[in-house]
């Protein structure tokens, strides 16, 4: 097992990095398109409307059907204007996130530009807290891409363990992964939970202070 | 050498012949439909054409005393250039089926059988077909094969090309491959190949024949099995087979078989001990099928979009999309409920007065929030696949806990938040667990949509579900655009609904806030 681990955990590591790239360029596809979109909302009367529905339709989207759908719909290789571009199943993944990331922007987005409306800009940097979530929310659901044969680290973990006969050496493979996982992300969540924290607290002392102010000028 | 033409009329006095034998004697020349491209069989080289199918031509040619002259044909057009008199024979590593017997005339014994196998690295252990239940198997659109995997419980991953499967197998998307055993028979002549994955098993067996026009081609196939029929008995096809590499225990069974009394009469080569029946693997149309079909051409007429809904055409194809509603609705009713119920568990553990509960509570929480939803799908497969269920209602409970294992802890902790605020807010008074999940009802909801959306992983596992069962559909019946679009507008169908009873239970919450905030 212990040989085993050397040769998986490598390979591995490389395989959480295609997860981590999937979600780069998924979260700056959301951005994009997400953006756009909560500007509409918040601020054009006449885009509102539609860019409201097209969110909504956007969080009925199931990623992982999206996935499979573009794999096997969309031509291999279709043109985007000037642009030849191939669906591989990465893309697909990638697309498919960018969906789920501009619903998330977009809704967001307008709380934040709310609260920036309301003179809080402190509350709205939460917004950027609430990116680096998503962020390794899509980090996680780039697992997905194992079902349509993007190389990954949920793909090399079942690779891996699709090698092992014994029960006892699967579970201690998948064991070695879950824990592997817990730790990175419970620390970035704590982190994150951490910054959120202190945002909090610069944020409540403006509130409390403009709440305070009408009954000193009574 | 003999001369290759593109498929094109060839007209001379003695076309006017409508048996094809008397034209093949007259013109000397014999029109034989042969592929490229499918080594060992038929490919071309700085030589020309090559392989056991070209060599075949040649030799039963000779044997006519007339010159081959090749044709190259596709699967998708041999048979009309045969019908359209382009061709005299067709050579061109066709299985011989039920279906294609009504379109031409197939030439007794055949001169090859193969079988689909299932390849895969030398390292796993595939006891057979009724072992891949839940194993996800790599296979080319329109295999008909594919059907009988996909009964079996074998998750199919689709490919337009076979050469794409060899892909996918050395870049380690694929584990294992379904394919036409003759396609993967030069790879396994590799060294390299032969070092790192092997054959796991064969099934569904079509045997090979050349083929004559329905149409005047009776002579003709009667002259030809009766060379065949020589050319099995002599060893020559064993020879041939050899040259190429086309090393199938076929060969031996029919050299052996033809020299036996019973097949040595004359009349042999119609008696069913000899001769192999064609494959049967056209599958039970729906009584409304041509319903379906003037459907379709009402649909394109008015719209000009071509669609096909062949999941309606064929029971088989049917019954999966029925079973995979009834399954994909069971699925995310059962994911919502469980969420909501781990939601309750965890947010009452992870706020109770006891600390080694809450601290346990924490223990199945943070690797529930941290790690990929596909890996925890991953764990429930080997777990149930190692108490050894294999019915699709056990797969559908363990998706559903881990779906609401995944959802609930992120849920929980949402609500176990709600009741801390609310604790500070009201201390020393201590808040009901309902009046957390009323200030967290908008996060609970949240992860209830996200349940149902994350559902159709379920089908790694095993359940199957819509996307499985469509999946299955699309893998024997081509037809994919249609098929994934009603996949996707269902889901998106789904997942409105649950949205829509989650803003309901939401606004119910809201009415009755009075009592619990």
């Amino acid at each position: 097992m212990l040989e085993l681990l050397t040769r998986f955990i490598p390979a591995f590591l490389s395989g959480l990095l295609v997860n981590f790239e999937i979600a780069i360029c998924a979260l700056i596809g959301g951005v994009l398109l997400g953006a756009p979109l909560a500007a509409a909302r918040f601020q054009n009367r006449l885009a509102a409307i539609p860019a409201a529905w097209l969110v909504a339709v956007l969080r009925t989207v199931p990623t992982f059907v999206v996935m499979f759908f573009l794999v096997n719909v969309v031509p291999a290789n279709f043109s985007l204007g000037n642009w030849k571009l191939f669906m591989t199943p990465w893309l697909a993944v990638v697309v498919s996130l960018t969906l789920y990331a501009a619903a998330y922007v977009s809704d967001n987005a307008v709380e934040a530009m709310r609260q920036l409306r309301s003179g809080s800009p402190v509350a709205a940097m939460l917004f950027l807290m609430g990116l680096v979530r998503a962020f390794f929310v899509m980090v996680l659901s780039s697992g997905f891409g194992a079902a349509v044969g993007v190389v990954e680290a949920t793909t090399i973990t079942l690779r891996t363990i699709e090698t092992l006969p014994k029960l006892s050496d699967r579970l201690l493979l998948i064991g070695v992964v879950m824990v592997i996982f817990t730790v990175c992300f419970q620390v970035i969540y704590h982190v994150i939970n951490h910054l959120r924290g202190k945002l909090n607290q610069r944020f409540v002392r403006p509130v409390s202070a403009t709440r305070r102010s009408p009954t000193r000028q009574r | 050498m003999p001369p290759v033409l593109q498929a094109s009329p060839q007209k001379s006095s003695c076309d006017d012949s409508v048996d094809a034998l008397s034209r093949v004697m007259c013109t000397k020349t014999l029109r034989v439909g042969v592929r490229t491209g499918y080594p060992p069989f038929a490919f071309e080289d700085a030589s020309g054409l090559q392989g056991f199918e070209i060599d075949l031509a040649r030799q039963l040619a000779a044997s006519l005393g007339v010159t081959p002259v090749f044709v190259v044909v596709t699967p998708a057009n041999r048979l009309a250039l045969l019908g359209e008199g382009r061709i005299d024979v067709v050579i061109a590593t066709m299985g011989h089926t039920l279906q294609r017997d009504g379109e031409a005339l197939f030439v007794r014994p055949h001169y090859y059988q193969s079988q689909t196998i299932v390849l895969g690295r030398k390292a796993l252990e595939i006891g057979g077909l009724v072992k891949l239940r839940g194993s996800t198997v790599c296979v080319t659109l329109g295999n008909s094969s594919n059907a009988e995997l996909s009964v079996n419980g074998a998750r199919l991953m689709l490919f337009d090309k076979a050469s794409r499967l060899v892909d996918e197998l050395r870049l380690g998307s694929c584990s294992l491959v379904a394919q036409d055993n003759s396609f993967f028979a030069p790879y396994l002549q590799q060294p390299a190949f032969a070092a790192a994955y092997d054959i796991k098993f064969g099934f569904a067996p079509v045997p090979w024949g050349m083929a004559v026009a329905r149409d005047g081609g009776e002579r003709l196939a009667d002259v030809l099995a009766l060379s065949m029929r020589q050319l099995h008995l002599s060893g020559g096809l064993q020879v041939l087979g050899k040259k190429y590499g086309v090393n199938s225990p076929f060969l031996e069974q029919q050299r052996l078989l033809w020299g036996s009394s019973r097949c040595a009469q004359i009349t042999s080569v119609t008696d069913p001990a000899c001769v192999l029946a064609p494959l049967d693997n056209q599958l039970e149309p729906t009584s409304f099928a041509p319903l379906v079909d003037r459907l379709e051409t009402f649909i394109h007429r008015a719209t000009g979009m071509k669609v096909t809904l062949a999941m309606f055409k064929t029971w088989v194809a049917l019954d999966l999309l029925v079973e995979g509603v009834w399954f994909s609705v069971l699925l995310v009713s059962g994911a919502v409920l469980a969420t909501w119920a781990f939601a309750l568990a965890f947010g009452a553990g992870l706020t109770s007065g006891n600390r080694w509960l809450r601290w346990s509570m924490r223990c199945v929480i943070w690797p529930m929030q941290s790690t990929p939803l596909m890996l925890l799908m991953i764990l429930a497969g080997v777990l149930v696949g190692a108490a050894g269920a294999t019915s699709p209602f056990v797969a559908l409970a363990a998706a559903v806990v881990v779906l609401g294992l995944f959802n609930g802890s992120n849920a929980g902790q949402a609500v176990a938040e709600a009741m801390l605020t609310l604790r500070e807010e009201r201390a020393p008074a201590q808040p009901a667990l309902s009046a957390a999940v009323y200030r967290a009802r908008s996060q609970m909801v949240a992860f209830m949509i996200n349940a149902t959306r994350g559902s159709p992983a379920a089908s790694v596992m095993g359940v199957p579900e819509l996307l499985a069962a469509l999946t299955d559909v699309a893998s024997f019946s081509s037809e994919r655009i249609t098929t994934y679009t009603f996949l996707l507008v269902f889901y998106m169908l789904l997942v409105a609904v649950v949205n829509r009873l989650a803003n309901v239970w939401q606004a119910r919450l809201a009415l009755s806030g009075g009592a619990y905030a």
